[in-house]
């Protein structure tokens, strides 16, 4: 066979050394655990979020909601007083299986802040009143429980594991209503090309274990440089690591389950599925990304980026399939009639501007100074408002018109203004076009694409920017020029509140965003391999 | 250096010969012929099988079945831990730590108690079950809920 | 030459569970390639952490089985429910999101 003789032990535990670290081990733990308390606070809020609900006398379907609230809350306020790890504080833990950077700390605190929008969503969507909620809930908050796993793994086990939990939750949530025939589909679609995905990636994963001899990703990478393995034999296996990633953040490969989960969820986990989901995914692949692409152990070969691993162009096939994805995205999503299914291609087109992101800082991994993941990391801020937003009022609208077909928003400008002015300034953000968030963020990843020598992605992403203007300008149009039936009707003060909380930041972000800038940079993105 | 095997090969083919032989050959010439319908029905240990073997199996075993599947591959977790437990508990006797094996596990199953209690208290282990539209009570006389709502029995 | 042994055969159960994932059309079928897709890489692993002396590929694939059975769980359900709704369970036949 080809791949056998190559076979280099490295990092690995043999039994009888677990037997000598045992008592070093046992006593890190504790220690440890301080710095794990975001993640035990969701662990214990999981199971009180469920049991509140399931021993109640009374069926209320909002309460759990509460509760799920009250559990993020804390969960960002222990994230927030760990405070930030500087380089120097950066450290992993439980033997090097998570790692507490400043880079997952951020990304914890953006997941959960998403999760906090999408759950009073979930309280005020139609189809979810009425049934015992804390099922959901706690599924959400397991779902999280998994992205911070993903955002901090250090270790393929964790990489796994963190990609599983996420996923079995979603499973579950994209199939709740489960009396619904497009939502019961969805369920089936997304569990089988799911699993298909992690199952060709634990493949992948169990291949490289067996070329480096370690779990450990930095022991991988550091074992890859040295490797004596055929190169058609790694490629083959680095393809099938990605796999997993690439299912995960819908690009171009493993894009084609996004559209029909996304129509099948019910809207508040749509919402959730393309922004925090997302958003998880790029965490779990900047990690991978960072730890091959950090320095030998000679402190001179970059693996990735000068093509050590594979002796691959990774930057530009990571560019080949950042244009496939945006341009895949946007042309499927000109003939979408179906507001969720036409987000869901224009979530899979953002994931190419964001590939577009990593793309252009791989060549800087492990070089001197900051690499500069902060275009990335803003854009996925400003997606996190702007995607969340368009959700939350076309689920205010469809809960009025009944339906998520784009002819419900026809005339919105006259029947409901402020939902019309808001869904307006979330498409431009969409489009990319200022004053909005989306523009400036835009703006950093081409001018990085650019800086790095990606100019024909560059190019692509603007071509394509022009494209997608067709469909988020025509939503506008039926919006303000288009006449629709309905009756006008006033907001209540609560969604009127909403509509602004999500458009101020991006308005924010748009006209401001030199500080936001600076503090995410700030923010020690020394992401540790 | 191949012809090393070609004893293997020829008994390999032998044995073949000798099967084929048997089953299409000598049971045609040799077995006693006698029909009857009990030869042609199931074999169900020697009783006489009632009913159709293919009767659709009631949904109730699906959800059973799907929480033993749970609950048993959690074990596999614990054979592992069974097989090292006393050599660590020796390890960390009297140091800081000690008990930590057996905490870690006794956690471990708290856990898997904890969904258990769910799963009970959802009303997934009684056999009378609630259902959608209502519920069978134990002497199969059929319950309309009030309201068609699938956690009325969980509530009360 | 044994360990080689043990990868051909791994290899083996994965393709077939590709090759079974990618043609047939039951769903239940569907979820037993993709189980045996996961016991392929499970026997990789324990055959590496063999050859290598350590443990971590043993504890990857006491994950892998424990993953699977959740997984057989969610999938099940799922398609119980679609089940109830339809009274099919083939993948063509899943038709009512398009576009």
């Amino acid at each position: 066979m080809f791949f056998l003789q190559t076979v280099a032990p490295t990092g690995g535990v043999t039994s009888n050394e677990v037997f000598d670290r045992y008592p070093d081990l046992v006593s890190s733990i504790g220690t440890d655990m301080g710095a794990f308390l975001p993640e035990l606070v969701l662990c214990l809020g999981i199971v009180w979020v469920i049991f509140v609900d399931l021993f109640s006398k009374r069926q209320d379907s909002r309460r759990p909601g509460w509760h799920a609230l009250g559990v993020l809350g804390l969960s960002l306020l222990t994230l927030v007083l760990g405070g930030f790890p500087s380089a120097e504080e950066a450290g992993s833990l439980f033997h090097g299986m998570v790692v507490r950077d400043g880079f997952a700390v951020f990304m914890k605190l953006l997941l959960t802040i998403g999760t906090a929008i999408c759950v009073p969503m979930v309280m005020s969507h139609k189809d979810l009143q009425g049934r015992r909620m804390g099922e959901f809930y706690g599924l959400l908050l397991g779902s999280l429980l998994g992205m911070y796993m993903m955002a901090s793994a250090r270790n393929l086990l964790m990489f796994f594991m963190g990609i599983e939990f996420a996923s079995y939750t979603s499973y579950l949530l994209t199939g709740y209503l489960k009396g619904d025939r497009k939502a019961a589909e969805g369920g089936v679609k997304y569990v089988i090309y799911g699993s298909v995905a992690s199952g060709i990636m634990v493949y992948g994963l169990s291949i490289l274990y067996g070329l480096t001899g370690s779990l450990d990703v930095g022991a991988v990478a550091q074992a890859l440089i040295v490797t004596k393995a055929s190169p058609s034999l790694l490629i083959i296996t680095a393809l099938l690591c990605f796999a997993g990633f690439a299912y995960k953040i819908s690009a171009f490969p493993l894009h084609f389950w996004a559209p029909d989960v996304y129509e099948g969820a019910p809207m508040p986990f749509t919402a959730f599925l393309s922004v925090v989901s997302k958003a998880a995914g790029f965490a779990i692949l900047i990690r991978f990304v960072v730890a091959f692409g950090a320095p030998g152990a000679d402190g001179q070969a970059l693996t990735l980026a000068s093509g050590k691993v594979l002796d691959l162009d990774w930057p530009q096939i990571l560019a080949v399939l950042a244009m496939f994805t945006m341009t895949i995205g946007n042309l499927a999503a000109l003939w979408q009639n179906n507001f969720k299914r036409l987000l869901a291609y224009s979530s899979i087109a953002h994931a190419g501007y964001l590939l577009m992101g990593v793309a252009a800082v791989v060549p800087r991994i492990g070089a001197e100074g900051d690499p500069g993941w902060q275009p990335v990391l803003f854009y996925l801020v400003v997606y996190l408002f702007m995607n969340l937003g368009a959700f939350y009022i076309a689920q205010i609208v469809a809960a009025r018109t009944g339906t998520e077909e784009l002819p419900g928003f026809a005339g919105l400008g006259k029947r409901a203004p402020v939902l019309a002015v808001g869904l307006f300034l979330f498409m431009i953000s969409l489009i990319g076009l200022p004053p909005t968030g989306g523009f400036t963020g835009k703006w950093q990843l081409l001018k990085a694409a650019w800086e790095n020598g990606l100019h024909t992605l560059v190019l692509v992403a603007v071509t394509n920017t022009v494209i997608s203007v067709y469909y988020y300008a025509r939503i506008i149009k039926l919006m303000f020029l288009d006449q629709g039936d309905g009756e006008g009707y006033v907001l209540p003060v609560g969604q009127r509140t909403a509509v602004v909380l999500m458009v101020v930041p991006i308005l924010w972000l748009g006209l401001f965003m030199d500080s936001t800038v600076h503090l995410i940079r700030s923010l020690s993105f020394a992401v540790i391999g | 250096m191949l012809f090393q095997y070609a004893h293997a090969l020829i008994g390999f083919l032998f044995g073949m010969v000798f099967v084929a032989l048997q089953v299409w050959v000598l049971v045609r010439l040799l077995s006693p012929k006698v029909k009857e319908p009990m030869k042609d029905s199931t074999y169900e240990c020697g009783e006489p099988p009632v009913g159709d073997a293919w009767v659709r199996f009631d949904m109730r075993f699906y959800t059973m079945a799907l929480i033993f599947l749970i609950f048993e591959v959690e074990a596999v977790f614990l054979f592992p831990w069974a097989a090292v437990y006393n050599k660590l508990m020796a390890i960390t006797a009297g140091k800081p730590g000690a008990w930590f094996p057996f905490i870690e596990v006794f956690l471990f199953v708290v856990i898997l108690a904890i969904g258990l209690i769910y799963v009970w208290r959802k009303g997934d282990m009684d056999w009378v079950k609630t259902t959608m539209h209502g519920r069978f009570d134990d002497k199969h006389v059929y319950h309309v809920a009030d309201d068609g709502n699938p956690d009325k029995k969980s509530v009360a | 030459m044994q360990t080689q042994a043990y990868l051909v055969v791994a290899t083996l159960i994965f393709l077939i569970g590709a090759m079974g994932f990618l043609i047939r059309r039951n769903i239940l079928v569907l979820f037993m390639s993709i189980e045996l897709m996961l016991n392929g890489a499970a026997m990789l692993f324990v055959t590496f952490s063999r050859q290598l002396r350590q443990m971590d590929g043993h504890v990857f694939v006491f994950f892998i089985i424990a993953l699977a059975a959740a997984e057989a769980a969610v999938g099940l359900s799922i398609l119980i429910a679609i089940f109830r709704l339809k009274h099919r369970v083939n993948v063509d036949e899943l038709t009512e999101l398009k576009g």
